[in-house]
């Protein structure tokens, strides 16, 4: 795409009127995406996305431009007037770049450019049958099949030069169940940063059938009255509690002004002491790992929680900065057309001591989300909700019946103390989380948790 | 790229119709912290996305890379992706609308504001903010942004049409702190001209709106009336649009199938598209397929007046194009969307509508509006925060409560409308309204 020669040109360019510090951040990207309704392939879309960011700091200040126009006498003209911003003159000039030594945490074994139609449309197809005929009482399935290419190639004036190809691949399905008028929806969804070599560790039939299960179970049951009791969050996607009630609270965006609710906290105790947390970015394969993050650092595990202790941020280079500290290899964004920040890769609890079974039984009353959607959070107050798409009761240490509509409420400095048991049965969910920086795959993760008390809002009782 | 060219070679390798959606914009955004530009990022893109009929079928092409060099390769992907689909109805590429009706033509005034002025509103805009209150102790999210976008829409039946649009937006957030509570409220103008922005009396409005939000609480789990600000009534609209929506329909995604012309909501609601409107964000003569924009009245006094619909949905249901074909992003198939979606205001001043609740909540901000409803069932259970209303008057504010209801159902209770019709950065309008009954979960 360009010759470490030009990228120099680029680099000097932008350090011209007092910069100290120039990166570009090139990209070509193919995304894929198919979506069957009904039984039947309705869209199939192709996006080339391709371009070019340029990021020019001094110290904690950035000036950030980006173009799809790869004309070199373009890209120098623009760094030039990025870097006039900063009024001064040159005070450094661009390293010589070197490539780095980067870990692989993926492998691709099928890459999606050579997996066929018909395969793809069979992929598709087997998921919505396996939802379709759990029940009549479905009366709509929707997949859709994404997959992504992605190269990058960055440099910087430090010296930095580094490549990476990213592939990931993610099938996802909305089931509806109607009966008497009344409709409620079930989804779910599959991604690693694999290419198709992820399907082989996933009966598409079964998962569908669940989805559909989830939807007619929810179709059937009484809305959640809403109140304060005990909650069991099962395990996989249930880590979104992790990444809405403390990750996005412990990102350098928010915490190097101060504005979460977690700022000047290191060393203290911000959770209950069976609580360790981890933001891991080099899990094999996983949804959220990366080789190197979106500023060419390789990736990296941060404890961020451990006993209940607050060790570490999430951090990029320019947070780095304005915080006097490192990069934690946290720098991510969506494409060229953002420019990096701090962000989660692969985020869980680690596991604990307890069952799950032991959990529900010494559950006198409370509510079991085994489903989590959603969610969201204000970090500077550190309040925060998420969706709970399949529930149900505890009642004297038994799981009763299902409930609708709930929602789980709280504030993540509150609730990460009130976490009173954890289990031993880690798994992921896979998501796609929005942020200033964009929307990048972010894989959640738990053992199942209580929490000892929360609010839950729902639309039961008077 | 040459699009002349892609029209000619598409004949050639046997596309039967072709139609290309040009999109360029330019922008300039500027974040201000602590009194200095913290971050000022430029963009530049042209994207150009290409449709075509191939067997019957309608192929997707979306491309940032603009060579000539690529036609064929382009071409060749769009004819797999249309072989592909194996939806039976038809596909159609738009020959035009007999009339449009144009919009203004306006001269776009950012170009002429320099960026050291733009800077300067942000100051002001940060500055107002500290000085309202002494309780304010950060300003976040200090930021203006402004975008230049033109679209061109070429097809082979002759179609050749071009619109631009330009906006310009400041917002920011208030953080107030006591030993025990922090509070934060964020505001905006979107404005179409740099010198209609106001930054002293938003920033007054923002410092006196996250102050008034200390010395909260949650309130006792019970069902309330319930007062919702305009904002949180365009919110829920924007949710839940889709069940007016054609495509949604074709899928079997709304509660509405076979509720045309039936009182879906209360006498006193009316729902309107108007493309039109002079205060509205999404001002169009013509969708993304060329079908002309005229008013679309959704909902009239509680009656369900139909769909919204796109060239394909409209022909499966056998009734005209709507003029609602829009591409949800210019990398996407075009879909169903509204352009200036609004609840049409009452007259009742802000006060009224408070009168007679001896115990109620004003509702002032949802969450979670992604995770928290089913567009779908119609249902949502919204974190929210707002204000007691005790005696006809607003005392505490309240935090932490959950709002559940459905949306039909919620339309059907609304007793009282405001005369106090905004539109948000959503591009949806509505005034607020009093709601007889709403569940709320607290404590």
């Amino acid at each position: 795409m360009i010759t470490k020669n030009q990228a120099k040109e680029i680099l000097n360019a932008g350090l011209a009127y007092g910069a100290d510090f120039v990166e570009l951040y090139f990209e070509d990207t193919i995304n894929q995406s198919i979506e069957c309704s009904g039984g039947l392939i309705q869209k199939s879309n192709t996006a080339k996305v391709s371009g070019v960011g340029i990021r020019v700091l001094k110290e904690d200040k950035e000036i950030y431009g980006y173009t799809n126009n790869l004309n070199h006498d373009h890209l120098i003209s623009l760094a030039t007037s990025l870097g006039e911003g900063f009024l001064g003159s040159r005070i450094t000039e661009a390293k010589e770049l070197v490539a780095i030594q980067k870990p692989i945490h993926t492998k691709i074994r099928k890459h999606p450019l050579l997996v066929s139609s018909s395969e793809k449309t069979a992929l598709v197809k087997e998921l919505y049958e396996g939802a379709k005929t759990y029940s009549d009482e479905i009366t709509q399935v929707v997949v859709n099949l994404v997959d992504k290419i992605q190269t990058i190639w960055i440099f910087n004036s430090d010296g930095l030069f580094a490549t990476d190809e990213r592939t990931n691949s993610r099938i996802s399905a909305q089931v509806v169940a109607s009966a008497n008028g009344i409709m409620e929806t079930a989804t779910d969804n599959f991604g690693k940063n694999q290419g198709y070599e992820m399907f082989e560790e996933i009966n598409l039939t079964e998962f569908g059938r669940k989805i559909a299960e989830s939807a007619v179970t929810m179709l059937h049951a009484p809305e959640m009255v809403g109140q304060v009791l005990p909650v069991v969050i099962h395990n996989a996607f249930g880590g979104v509690i992790l990444h809405e009630a403390c990750g996005h609270s412990l990102e350098a965006t928010s915490v190097a002004k101060n504005l979460s609710v977690f700022s000047n906290k290191l060393g203290e105790k911000i959770a209950s002491d069976i609580v360790t947390a981890v933001d891991d970015g080099t899990i094999e394969d996983a949804w959220g790992s990366l080789n190197i993050d979106d500023e060419g650092t390789p990736t990296r595990r941060n404890v961020l929680i451990e006993h209940g202790i607050l060790k570490s941020y999430l951090i990029d280079k320019r947070n780095a900065r304005k915080m006097k500290s490192l990069s934690t290899a946290s720098a991510r964004r969506e494409s060229y057309k953002f420019s990096p920040t701090s962000r989660m890769t692969n985020t869980f609890f680690e596991n604990g001591k307890d069952t799950f079974e032991d959990i529900i039984k010494s559950t006198k009353y409370g509510l079991f989300a085994k489903k989590m959607g959603g969610g969201s959070v204000l970090p500077t107050t550190g309040e925060f909700n998420f969706a709970v798409n399949e529930g149900y009761m505890i009642e004297d240490g038994k799981i009763t019946h299902p409930v609708r509509g709930a929602t789980l409420i709280g504030s993540g400095s509150d609730v990460l103390l009130k976490i009173d048991a954890i289990s031993d049965n880690l798994s992921f969910g896979h998501g796609m989380c929005g942020s200033l920086s964009g929307s990048i795959p972010a894989n959640v993760g738990q053992p199942t948790i209580r929490v000892s008390s929360m609010t839950v809002g729902g639309r039961g009782g008077k | 790229m040459d699009f002349e060219k892609i029209v000619t070679r598409s004949k050639e390798v046997g596309i039967e119709d072709i139609e290309i959606y040009a999109g360029t914009s330019i922008g300039t955004s500027i974040s201000l912290f602590n009194g200095e530009v913290d971050k000022f990022t430029v963009k530049d893109l042209e994207v150009v996305s290409i449709r075509g009929i191939y067997q019957g079928k309608m192929g997707y092409i979306t491309t940032e890379k603009l060579s000539d060099d690529d036609i064929d390769s382009l071409l060749e992907s769009l004819k797999q992706n249309a072989l592909m689909i194996e939806a039976k109805e038809e596909s159609i590429i738009y020959e035009g609308s007999k009339e449009y009706r144009l919009l203004p033509h306006k001269e776009n005034p950012f170009l002429k504001v320099s960026s050291a002025e733009k800077i300067e509103l942000l100051k002001t805009l940060e500055k107002s903010i500290k000085e309202t209150d002494p309780r304010i102790k950060q300003v976040s999210n200090c930021s203006y942004s402004e975008s230049v976008s033109e679209v061109r829409i070429i097809n082979s039946k002759g179609l050749n049409l071009k619109k631009s649009d330009f906006y310009g937006f400041m917002m920011a957030a208030g953080v107030a702190r006591t030993e025990s509570e922090v509070t934060s409220v964020f505001d905006y103008q979107i404005k179409d001209n740099f010198t209609s922005f106001d930054p002293v009396s938003l920033g007054q409005e923002i410092a006196k709106a996250t102050v008034s939000k200390l010395n909260a609480d949650t309130v006792a789990s019970k069902s309330y009336p319930v007062v919702l600000k305009n904002d949180v009534v365009a919110d829920l609209i924007g949710a839940f649009k889709g069940m007016f929506s054609g495509e949604m329909l074709f899928k079997n995604l709304t509660l509405l199938k076979g509720k045309e012309n039936t009182q879906i909501m209360g006498e006193n609601i009316s729902i309107i598209d108007d493309p039109f409107l002079e205060e509205g964000l999404s001002k169009s003569s013509f969708d993304d397929e060329g079908v002309a924009c005229n008013e679309f009245e959704v909902v009239k006094d509680g009656v369900f007046k139909g769909f919204m619909h796109n060239l394909k949905t409209a022909k499966i249901f056998k009734t005209n194009p709507t003029g609602h074909g829009f591409k949800p992003s210019i990398y996407a198939s075009v879909g169903v969307a509204p352009t200036n979606l609004y609840l049409k205001p009452g007259t009742n001043e802000f006060d009224a509508l408070l009168e007679g609740i001896e115990e109620g909540i004003y509702i002032t901000q949802v969450e979670g509006l992604h995770a928290g409803i089913d567009p779908v069932s119609g249902s949502f259970s919204l974190k929210s925060s707002g204000f007691l209303i005790e005696q006809g008057k607003l005392s505490r504010a309240v935090k932490l409560i959950v709002a559940s209801g459905k949306f039909l159902e919620l339309f059907n209770q609304v007793e009282q409308i405001g005369n106090d019709l905004r539109f948000t950065y959503s591009g949806i309008g509505a005034p607020s309204i009093k709601i007889k009954q709403l569940q709320i979960s607290g404590k």
